[in-house]
């Protein structure tokens, strides 16, 4: 199953962020190493169907007071999800292979 | 205190914490709405930049309740109000295109109501409502004198001066008098219209000048230099508002009148419309006109601040009451009316006014019967799905609510139709309205026109859609989840839509009724005997004042060229001047004493309206006559004074004896003698419906004095446009310096003494009109709906054996019920309010049994005949495809 853009971004910043992934952090990573702006209803959004997708899975922490009581929904990526994030990234690398010059000039 | 605000940076925006709480889908909410607020406290910690967190907050907030529609995964929003409100309004639009007709059908019916009720608002809000443009109007009052028997006229210069003296609640006082001056310039002579008053006019009013000065106290005394005021309108149109006009002189009645000043654009002349140019008073005590008894000026004052109208109105009372005590021969009985400006200035027309606001709110209210039986139809067409839905827990509100914003929408809609047509209307009525409606010239469908249409149009559809959805839930809901729809439902909601249809049946009837008596009451106006002959007549004014006019000689003289003159026309069949028009403005009462032959003592007799004609007036005028002799051109100054009575004089005078010979005395004892030598059929005057009191026609050539103000009858079979250009010409050729103005045929006359009863009529007939369809509609959509909802029952019914008749006569019979409620409310309605219509009626009285029977039994007739169809179609019922359908 093909990856969307955000969805591989939302993966990468995943697999960055180790066990401490979750929704705002994903933001974060994703603002910080790529410079790109997404929302977090998108984060959610790509989140939610990664997960109908079986890419990663999520469990549901404690209460937190910095959150005004509410719970974190922390995300892990599982091995269908590495597979498939080896692949987009496989198909971009034979893809671009040669472009180098052309992509960065 | 919350966990957010426990930290630093405060809380995160609330109002964007609630739009999440109401946007978010559920299952993602606590955790997104945890990350938010989370990156909102670290942001304000680490940079310690709360408005660049707080702005990111509302991005995101904003940004997360957008998603929705882009998210497949997400559940719809069933919770928050914002978007139920904006779901509801959505489904009820879908719902309303989905049935225009009843859409259409439901707001022209408001439009009508609405329509008809803001148009008629926006003819009487001026006289009745309208801020009077003048500063603390309330304090402006005016002063009149009330006679013996009770009627008030106008006041003595004395008296009013005696009043400014004397009283300690007014803080100003001016007297008024009618002025009619002759401008000329270059292009002719003009009669205008205009008033003179004292200094203090303008203080009364509450006005000052806009460009200019105000008359001084100097200028108010006799021989001061001669000074007016113009209308800004007046300015604007005829001296192309030109500010240099101030300082210069107009010729008015061929003396050289200096312009001191122009009044201000929102200055109204409310006492005399149409006056557009204001000249002093002049008046002195000493003067002969003057006295306490020469009542011929108008007065109006301005109480003190702060005092109430109820402690000036006992004041100048007490003060009038010294004047009494001192002066008994000329004040009698008399007493002091103090009048507020409004009040007096609608004296006449209020009644009228709100008879006619009165007959629009009935036809706003069948508008709302008629709309709330459309809606209550339409939720029992629903039923069903309403009771599906309160089955799964739809709340009561949440059921009402969808019907309302229909209602709303519907209204909101009826607003803008109901708008567009009192727009519509307003210039028609404003056609129609006779010019005796106050300050009717200020009429306008304006920004408090358009609020009442939409407040109208609101309560209204609040009410149509709120009403059905009360009765809709009165059934518990096991109940009406028990009754399919197999069952005949006769519930609250039949109540109602019965209840409406009588209600609208009776204001319909009420509207009737009211038309009916309306139209007898024109009808028997205009079938009143005017006395004279308003065919091919045409008649305009003539005024021969100014220098040039000095000499009583030469206004006879004038008069004497400009009656030959115009006699010589070609085309003309005859012409007369006369110094009163019946039916006119023209206003001119003597008091008579009569010649007692037995013993030598005068007797005084009722007072009579003095024609100074020449000798073809009756001939012109085609007034009868009865005995005797008219006068003749050989009546002269010279000859004996002669004199003609109307038949209402000679009969209370003489019954049945002939007065030819008899001797009477116009006006001051000093008067001479004039013998009667003809008697001619009374004509109507002042107004048509006034009972005809004393006429007597004189020579112009034997009356004391010559009258400056005259009007000229001519008879001809010319068109009555070329007609005036020619007589015009005539009159000029005469004289340059006439001005001829007032120029009209003499059934426009007759017309315009009708206009007032005339436009009530028109206005209640088409208001009738309305009232009888939308009736009709009403009893149609219930007895339909009835038979809607019955098909199998009719179905049943016929199959068991009923005839196509009995079936008929089932639902004729139903109809006939609610008709004959109707009419029974209705008619007694109109029996109880038909003193209403007493100012606007004539010749009948306001609760003619006879007229309300009539109409009754057409209203039923109408009301028979729009339940016979749906009858008819429940008769033809097949039993088979009735009972079928289950």
């Amino acid at each position: 199953m093909a990856l969307g853009d955000l969805e591989q971004l939302v993966m990468l910043a995943l697999l960055r962020l180790a066990d401490s992934g979750f929704g705002a952090a994903v933001q974060r990573e994703i603002a910080e190493r790529s410079g790109r702006d997404v929302t977090l209803g998108a984060v959610y959004t790509a989140l939610a169907r990664l997960e109908e997708k079986g890419f990663v899975r999520s469990r549901i922490g404690e209460p937190l007071p910095q959150r005004g009581g509410r719970r974190r929904r922390h995300y892990e990526v599982l091995p269908a999800g590495r597979t498939a994030i080896a692949e987009a990234w496989q198909a971009i690398e034979a893809l671009s292979r040669g472009l180098r010059a052309q992509l960065e000039g | 205190m919350s966990p957010e605000r426990s930290r630093r940076g405060g809380h995160p925006p609330r109002l964007a914490l609630w739009l999440l709480q109401h946007r978010v889908p559920e299952h993602e909410r606590e955790f997104l709405v945890g990350d938010l607020v989370e990156a909102y406290h670290d942001a304000c910690e680490s940079d310690g930049d709360q408005r660049g967190a707080r702005r990111r907050f509302w991005r995101e907030a904003v940004a997360a309740s957008m998603r929705r529609e882009r998210d497949h995964q997400s559940i719809p929003f069933t919770r928050g109000l914002m978007t139920d409100l904006g779901l509801d309004v959505s489904l009820a639009m879908r719902r309303l295109r989905r049935t225009p007709g009843f859409t259409l059908a439901a707001s022209l019916t408001l439009a009508l109501g609405v329509g008809a009720a803001c148009a008629i608002t926006a003819v009487a809000r001026p006289a009745l409502w309208g801020a009077l443009p003048f500063r603390d109007a309330e304090r402006i009052v005016t002063l009149r004198e009330r006679f013996g028997d009770g009627s008030l006229g106008n006041l003595g210069y004395t008296t009013i001066a005696d009043l400014r003296r004397q009283s300690s609640t007014l803080s100003a006082i001016a007297a008024v008098r009618a002025w009619a001056p002759t401008l000329t310039d270059a292009s002719g002579a003009e009669r205008l219209t205009g008033l003179a008053v004292s200094s203090s006019f303008l203080e009364v009013m509450g006005t000052r000048v806009a460009i200019g000065r105000d008359f001084t106290p100097e200028e108010d005394r006799p021989n001061a230099t001669a000074v007016v005021l113009l209308d800004h309108g007046f300015w604007q149109q005829r001296f192309g508002g030109d500010t240099s006009i101030v300082g210069r002189t107009v010729r008015l009645e061929d003396v050289e009148h200096r312009v001191i000043g122009v009044l201000p654009a929102d200055y109204e002349s409310v006492l005399r419309p149409g006056a557009v140019i204001l000249q002093p008073l002049g008046y002195i005590e000493t003067a002969g006109f003057a006295c306490r008894d020469c009542r011929h000026l108008r007065a109006v004052a301005r109480t003190r601040d702060g005092v109430p109208i109820a402690v000036a109105a006992r004041d100048v009372e007490s003060v009038f009451a010294r004047l009494r005590d001192e002066y008994p021969a000329v004040y009698a009985s008399h007493g002091l009316q103090l009048t507020p400006l409004r009040a007096a200035l609608v004296e006449t027309t209020r009644g009228p006014l709100l008879a006619v606001l009165g007959a629009a709110a009935l036809l706003l209210l069948i508008a709302l019967a008629n709309t709330t039986n459309l809606f209550v139809s339409r939720a029992i067409q629903r039923g069903g799905e309403t009771t599906i839905r309160a089955a799964l827990g739809a709340s009561r509100w949440r059921l009402a609510r969808s019907m309302l914003i229909e209602a709303l929408l519907v209204s909101g809609l009826g607003a803008l139709f109901g708008l567009a047509l009192a727009r519509a209307a307003l210039g028609a009525l404003l056609a129609l309205a006779p010019a005796s409606i106050p300050r009717i010239d200020q009429a306008r469908a304006d920004l408090p026109i358009t609020l009442l249409a939409v407040a109208l149009a609101v309560t209204l559809g609040m009410v149509s859609g709120l009403l059905p959805a009360m009765f809709a839930g009165a059934r518990g809901l096991r109940d009406r989840l028990a009754i399919n729809a197999r069952t005949v439902a006769r519930g609250a909601h039949d109540v109602v839509r019965r209840t409406l249809v009588v209600v609208e049946l009776s204001l319909a009837l009420l509207l009737l009724g009211g038309a009916g008596i309306l139209v007898q009451s024109v009808q028997r106006l205009l079938a009143v005997d005017v006395g004279f002959a308003t065919a091919d007549r045409v008649q305009m004014a003539l005024s021969a004042t100014g220098a040039r006019f000095d000499s009583e000689a030469m206004v006879r003289q004038t008069w004497r060229s400009v009656h030959e003159a115009v006699r010589a026309v070609p085309g003309v069949t005859s012409a007369s001047l006369t110094t009163q028009l019946p039916l006119s403005n023209d206003f001119d009462g003597w008091g008579v004493r009569w010649e007692r032959a037995a013993d030598d003592v005068e007797e005084s007799g009722m007072d009579a309206f003095r024609f100074a004609v020449t000798a073809d007036y009756a001939t012109t005028m085609g007034v009868p006559l009865l005995s005797g002799r008219f006068l003749a051109p050989t009546d002269r100054a010279t000859t004996d004074p002669v004199v003609v009575i109307n038949t209402t004089m000679a009969r209370r005078q003489f019954g049945d004896r002939s007065p030819i010979g008899a001797r009477l005395k116009i006006g001051p004892p000093t008067s001479p003698w004039r013998t009667v030598v003809g008697v001619v059929g009374d004509v109507r005057h002042p107004t048509l419906d006034d009972e005809v009191g004393g006429q007597l026609y004189l020579p112009m050539e034997q009356n004391a004095f010559a009258d400056a103000y005259v009007r000229l009858v001519v008879h001809s079979t010319l068109d009555p446009g070329v007609l005036t250009r020619t007589v015009r010409d005539a009159v000029r050729s005469v004289e340059n310096s006439i001005p001829v103005a007032e120029v009209s045929t003499l059934s426009a006359l007759v017309d315009r003494a009708a206009q007032q009863r005339r436009f009530a009529e028109r206005l209640f007939q088409a208001f009738a009109l309305a009232a009888i369809l939308l009736a009709a509609i009403g009893i149609f959509g219930v007895i339909s709906g009835m038979v809607g909802e019955r098909v199998r029952e009719i179905g049943v019914r016929s199959a068991l054996g009923a005839t196509q008749g009995q079936i008929l006569g089932h639902f004729m019979r139903q109809g006939g019920r609610l008709a004959a409620m109707g009419i029974a409310v209705g008619g007694g309605a109109a029996l109880l309010l038909g003193t209403a219509l007493r100012p606007l009626v004539y010749g009948i009285s306001p609760r003619d049994p006879w007229t309300i029977a009539t109409v009754s039994v057409g209203l039923g007739a109408v009301a028979l005949l729009a339940t016979l169809l749906p009858a008819w179609r429940a008769s033809r019922v097949d039993a088979v495809v009735a009972l079928r359908t289950e």
